[in-house]
């Protein structure tokens, strides 16, 4: 039976045997049970509302039924939560696949944008492009914390005020609420159709998470990733810098990208249990965010620039020749060590040029380009990861 | 017992926020572990805690996050010492009990202080234990909190007590001397005289086994009816007089209950700071009428006061400095002679008396010299000195309000329009009577037709015409008297003809007026070519009502027309009303325009709207959102023409027979409406309806190789976009919405490139407004050549070091030099100097043409390595690799 992560408190949990949590609506006789704070929920994932106790299934083994009797009051519930941090979780989550993507990049790399335009795509463009149903899921109730108001604020904030983000306040604890997406789609094989439902978690990490040893390897949902975003600051590499001409603004950050990588890869170490003389074994995107900057560097004809057509499969075949391009280009930059760190300290990854924006921002007053939001190539680190997951189907030129 | 991290935040964390680095230094409160905890519990426990600590560490920049930063540092050094023992039930006890053994002096000793200060209340605030726990950290709140508990005090919420009593300083102490006379002990003996009962009063007005009982202004009204019905005598007297201060209070919104409570406060605070313990306190506030937990908590929520009574010198002076001249003397009198203040203090006692009378002599003077406004200033600079002098609230009381200041009366029509300003005054409430009186002011409050008894320092009359009146405003306080009349100068209303029409005709000017009922006759006058110089001067022109027609006309000439108003004056004689000149210009009637254009252009850079129509007759030009309410060819008055829309303004020139007026034209939908102007007024003509938009802006394109992005900034008022792309090949034309701009607007570029234009499109009720077109070019696309390389097909050549080049272009390319390079390593060469030239070729290749050559990899290539083709001639050539791994040779 699968172990999976929950999205809410990263424990890794058998998704046959799911909790219940109690409707309070009780049986004749018995009267419901009341909401109280839940101190485990509290402890795991910080929620501080009122919520109905959380129970487990009656059997000691095997798979859980859909609906079991609340001990202590007797009614029925279908409600379905973590057994460790008692997050109610989707009735389709109960044996479905949920790949937990953690996302990582040092300060200013853009991380929240670029979660921010992503989470838009999955819901618009991707959604279309793979025929799935993805929504948002496990809205916290709604409170003034919920993802669902988080990803609104932010999409307004860049789609329609056209501002850039703040510096994104650091995690506590390694604990943020993650974005969780719900992604159901068709699968045919041996010529049946059936539907699968897969779950894609996603936290947007402060990047001053990661600038010191002791925090990065604190970040607890590193040890709970099936799989990782890493996000890269072009502007951080000294030749890029230097042959660009990039305002002051732009550089958030003096740390060199080794740096961050090595702390990643450290972390990732520590929390994955790998062996010196082992490869990191979960597939790593590694992209590099605001690829806009590049484009006069790059000259108008480079592939770079291209945008790959909608199909309803990942090109494995274009995702190689991106994945050599920007390897030549950080040679070009002179950034190989780059490129020598994570061969050597990771069994799968790819490279990938994304532009949440589009275009450069202006830096100094924090404001997107007046022609708005045209993200390139946003989806492609996730649709590369998706593909190794079987979410979606990869195919060859 | 699960842990309760709210519970702990706020019980253990937030109090040490204030407290400079101090950490309990008992260890079972500051873990918040509870006796009983197994090994298990106790883990689960601290791992717990100490999750919360990280979670609220991480916002260093708050007091709490620095709160458990300083715990986790502490923390970490326990372990350090204690390490695995901590989850030791036994450890904890043996930490608990030398914790009691190190603390237990301490601990008794703050119990016998508590029990000292507040044992008389029986009662300690939490803000107050706050207090004491936040100078004594190494016992804990929960420790201090415990010896509250051992000193028998309860701990309750202290509550606001009101600090001002709500009324000025005078009504206040009058309201104390009324409520001394009339025998009431608080204002709620007042108000409920029947009442033996105690009451709450602290945080509701309420009275056990009496709840319909209530303080509020039906209470009020109810005991003033009473009051008015009992037998006079000094204490019914003083009960009506309180009551009247109690009803102005009401009246302005302040609360009974909190007045009350103000008094109650007050006597329990004089008496703390005389030196009285809490004790006999609790027993006096309950003598007042309280319950006795009213009276605990009154006690104890009183606001720190003077620790011990100030000497009697200092207190005399206390009361000259709060105002209370009367009670001053009296201390004075009990002063002891020997005092060595004695003398300064009496002097200064002499020395406000003195200012007082000396005061109260200027005043009269002021009053009886009528200036009310320095009168009163000085009289209420005198009750600051003795505010219970309740002689000086009557003489205050009886001291008239100042008069109006510049009063103003003014005829406006059929009306006289007043103003003035209101008197410099401490009361509020002000109110105006306004009279008139023919030929004289009127001298007081009631002399005269009263014209407004108002609020405001306006007011409007519609007096008999051709009569002369005088107005007066007289000014009102509560509890004062009318002021003196401040006048306004001499007003006759005369009002003059309103609405005056003119229409003019090639040989005849018709003309209509309104005007006031009171009139007995219209004078109307003619002059041509200039205005009259009075209401005699031209030539007389016979009126029917209230209308006339002039045939003694001269047409293209301006005729002048006065028209005077004549009203009857009490004497009989003749009163003329100002003259109204108005002119007319006769002539025939216009032709309606019927064929005005309207064409968006760009003048020297500006957007501008070129309106044109045939002719060169006067014509008006009017603009206005809304179409025209008449038919073409009506013709209307040149006043209601003015009413419709604003005036299209420019310069007006001929162009090839046409009359062409270029103007700015505001964004959105709009009516241009042409008026002819003739004799009979303006003819309406043809509108044209324009809608135009706000062009775009920072207009880019951005080619990314066969695709080109075009973008742009959205105007605010334009939700659609219309893109025409012009390439060698064609022109074609499609429209964006906002939603579909998502990504910008890609467009597919050939090898002549192109030209975006776009136009930004509002849709509103009158249909759809366009912009103004902005373009942008598009360099073309460089011709591309396609390459593969491969080996000779055959099993034969599944070995062999020769690779076959074939080469294909999409367009005709002369001069081609091409380089075959082999780079060693896993990194794609991006320039022939990163590899091994290993082939050239030269030629040229036509459309869809394709070329092959061969060439040799040498014995030496080991894998990994590229094969990768270039392009060195001409620039406008770029080669395009084939899928990267057909180049890649990997191990």
């Amino acid at each position: 039976m699968s172990r999976t992560a929950c999205p809410y408190c990263y424990h890794r949990i058998a998704s046959h045997r799911l909790w219940y949590q109690c409707t309070g609506r009780g049986v004749p006789g018995r009267q419901g049970c009341a909401s109280d704070v839940d101190t485990a929920r509290q402890a795991e994932t910080g929620f501080q509302g009122r919520s109905r106790p959380a129970y487990g299934p009656s059997l000691p083994v095997g798979p859980a039924p859909a609906k079991a009797p609340c001990p202590a009051c007797g009614g029925e519930s279908g409600i379905r939560v973590c057994p460790c941090c008692h997050t109610p979780l989707s009735p389709n989550f109960a044996g479905s696949r949920s790949p937990l993507i953690a996302m990582v990049g040092a300060k200013g790399t853009g991380k929240t944008v670029y979660l921010t335009v992503l989470a838009h795509e999955l819901r618009a463009g991707l959604r279309r492009r793979f025929g799935a149903d993805v929504r948002l899921s496990g809205d916290r109730q709604g409170d003034a914390a919920s993802p669902l108001a988080w990803l609104q604020q932010n999409v307004d904030a860049v789609y329609d005020d056209r501002r850039l983000f703040a510096q994104t306040a650091q995690a506590q604890a390694g604990r943020r609420e993650p974005l969780v997406f719900e992604w159901r789609q068709e699968h045919r094989r041996l010529g049946r159709t059936s539907l699968r439902t897969s779950y894609l978690s996603f936290y947007d990490t402060a990047g001053e998470d990661l600038t010191t040893q002791s925090n990065a390897v604190e970040l607890a949902y590193l040890g709970a990733a099936d799989a990782l975003i890493l996000l890269l600051d072009p502007f951080m590499l000294p030749q890029a810098r230097q042959r660009l001409g990039l305002p002051r603004a732009a550089m958030t950050s003096e740390e060199a990208t080794l740096d961050v990588v090595g702390r990643v890869t450290d972390a990732l170490r520590v929390s994955h249990g790998v062996k010196p003389r082992k490869r990191i074994p979960i597939p790593v995107s590694v992209a590099f965010a605001k690829i806009d900057g590049l484009f006069d560097l790059l000259g108008p004809d480079h592939p770079l620039l291209a945008t790959p057509p909608p199909v309803p499969h990942y090109d494995e075949t274009a995702g190689q020749d991106t994945h050599e391009r920007i390897r030549a280009l950080l040679d070009e930059l002179g950034a190989d060590n780059l490129d020598a760190h994570l061969r050597l300290n990771y069994e799968t990854f790819r490279y990938f040029g994304v532009s949440a924006l589009g275009a450069p921002p202006d830096y100094e007053a924090g404001v997107v380009d007046p022609g708005g939001v045209r993200p390139h190539r946003v989806d492609e680190p996730l649709v590369w990861l998706l593909g190794g997951f079987g979410v979606v189907p990869v195919g060859r030129k | 017992m699960p842990f309760d991290p709210v519970g702990y935040e706020r019980e253990v964390l937030r109090p040490l926020r204030k407290l400079l680095g101090a950490l309990p230094g008992d260890l079972v409160t500051r873990y918040a572990v509870e006796p009983g905890m197994d090994s298990a519990q106790l883990e689960k426990h601290l791992r717990a805690v100490r999750a919360l600590w990280n979670r609220k560490q991480a916002n260093g920049q708050t007091s709490l996050g620095r709160v458990c930063q300083r715990m986790i540092s502490a923390d970490e050094e326990l372990k350090r010492t204690a390490g695995a023992r901590m989850t030791d039930p036994a450890w904890w006890r043996e930490q608990a009990r030398d914790y009691e053994g190190r603390l237990k002096p301490q601990h008794d000793q703050l119990v016998t202080d508590m029990r000292a200060s507040y044992g008389g209340s029986g009662r300690i605030t939490r803000t107050q234990l706050e207090m004491i726990a936040g100078t004594r950290a190494e016992l804990g709140a929960d420790r201090v909190r415990r010896a509250a508990v051992d000193a028998g005090l309860t701990v309750v919420d202290g509550v606001d007590l009101p600090a001002e009593p709500g009324l000025d300083r005078t009504a206040w102490a009058d309201l104390r001397e009324q409520l001394r006379t009339a025998h009431a002990r608080t204002v709620v003996h007042l108000l409920h005289p029947e009442l033996t009962r105690p009451f709450a009063l602290v945080r509701l007005f309420e009275v056990p086994g009496a709840p319909t009982l209530r303080l509020d202004g039906a209470t009020l009204r109810r005991r003033a009816q009473d009051a008015e019905r009992t037998a006079d005598s000094p204490a019914v007297r003083a009960t009506k007089a309180a009551l009247a201060i109690l009803r102005t209070a009401a009246d302005r919104g302040l609360d009974l209950r909190t007045l009350a409570l103000y008094h109650v406060v007050e006597v329990v605070r004089s008496m703390r700071d005389e030196g009285m313990p809490e004790a006999l306190l609790v027993t006096e506030a309950a003598g007042l009428g309280l319950t006795k937990d009213d009276a605990g908590l009154l006690v104890a929520s009183l606001p720190p006061g003077r620790a011990a009574p100030a000497r009697p010198a200092d207190r005399v002076r206390e009361l000259l400095a709060a105002g209370e001249l009367a009670a001053a003397r009296s201390e004075l009198a009990a002063l002891a002679t020997t005092d060595p203040e004695h003398g300064a203090v009496t002097a200064q006692v002499r020395a406000a008396t003195d200012r007082l009378v000396a005061l109260l002599h200027e005043a009269s003077a002021a009053a009886t010299a009528g200036r009310e406004t320095e009168a009163e200033r000085l009289l209420r600079e005198a009750a600051a000195i003795d505010a219970a002098d309740s002689a000086l609230a009557l003489q205050l009381r009886r001291l008239p309000v100042a008069a109006a200041l510049d009063v103003t009366a003014i005829p406006a029509g059929g009306v006289v329009r007043l103003a003035w300003r209101a008197p410099l005054s401490g009361s509020t409430d002000l109110r105006y009577r306004v009279l008139r009186a023919e030929d004289r002011p009127p001298a007081h409050e009631r002399d005269g037709v009263v014209v407004a008894d108002t609020a405001a320092a306006r007011a409007e009359d519609a007096p008999p015409v051709a009569r002369r009146f005088r107005y007066a405003v007289f000014v009102a306080a509560p509890d004062r008297a009318w002021s003196r009349p401040a006048g306004s100068g001499e007003v006759e209303l005369l009002p003059p003809v309103v609405d005056v029409r003119l229409l003019a005709h090639a040989d005849h000017v018709a003309g209509s007026w309104q005007a006031h009922p009171g009139a007995v006759r219209i004078a109307l006058t003619r002059t041509v070519g200039r205005p009259p110089a009075g209401p005699a001067d031209g030539t007389p022109v016979p009126v029917t009502g209230s209308s006339f027609m002039d045939s003694d006309v001269t047409e293209g000439v301006e005729h002048f027309y006065g028209l005077t108003a004549v009203y009857r004056a009490a004497d009989g004689t003749e009163r003329p009303a100002p003259t109204v000149v108005e002119s007319v210009v006769p002539r025939g009637a216009a032709t309606a325009v019927a064929d005005l254009d309207a064409v968006p252009v760009t003048v020297a850079g500006r957007a501008l709207l070129r309106l044109s129509w045939s002719g060169d007759g006067e014509v008006v030009l009017r603009r206005s959102g809304a179409a025209p309410g008449w038919p073409v060819g009506e013709t209307v008055e040149l006043t209601t023409m003015r009413g419709y829309g604003q005036p299209v303004t420019g310069h007006r020139r001929h162009d090839g027979g046409r009359s062409v007026l270029d103007t700015e034209a505001p964004n959105g939908h709009h009516f241009y409406v042409p008026f002819a102007v003739g004799g009979t007024g303006a003819v309406v003509g043809r509108p044209v309806a324009v809608g135009l938009s706000t062009p775009v802006r920072g207009l880019r394109a951005r080619r990314s190789g066969d695709r080109v992005v075009v973008s742009w900034e959205w105007p605010e008022d334009v939700g659609l976009a219309e893109v025409t792309w012009t390439t060698p090949e064609g022109t074609t034309t499609r429209q964006l919405s906002r939603a579909q701009y998502a990504d910008g607007c890609v467009l597919p570029v050939g090898a002549g490139g192109g030209t975006a234009e776009v136009r930004g499109i509002a849709v509103g009720p009158h249909g759809r407004a366009v912009s103004l077109p902005v373009a942008v070019a598009v360099s073309g696309l460089p011709a591309r050549l396609s390459y593969a390389i491969t080996r000779r097909p055959g099993l034969r050549h599944r070995l062999s070091r020769e690779r076959i080049v074939t080469v294909r272009a999409d367009r005709a390319c002369a001069g081609l030099e091409l380089v075959v390079v082999l780079a060693p390593g896993i990194v794609l060469p991006s320039t022939p100097e990163q590899g091994t030239p290993l082939a050239h070729w030269t030629g040229e290749l036509a459309p869809g043409g394709t070329a092959e050559f061969a060439f040799e990899l040498p014995a030496s290539a080991r894998a990994p390595y590229w094969l990768r083709c270039f392009v060195t001639r001409p620039a406008d050539v770029v080669a395009v690799d084939p899928p990267l791994a057909q180049l890649k040779v990997a191990r």
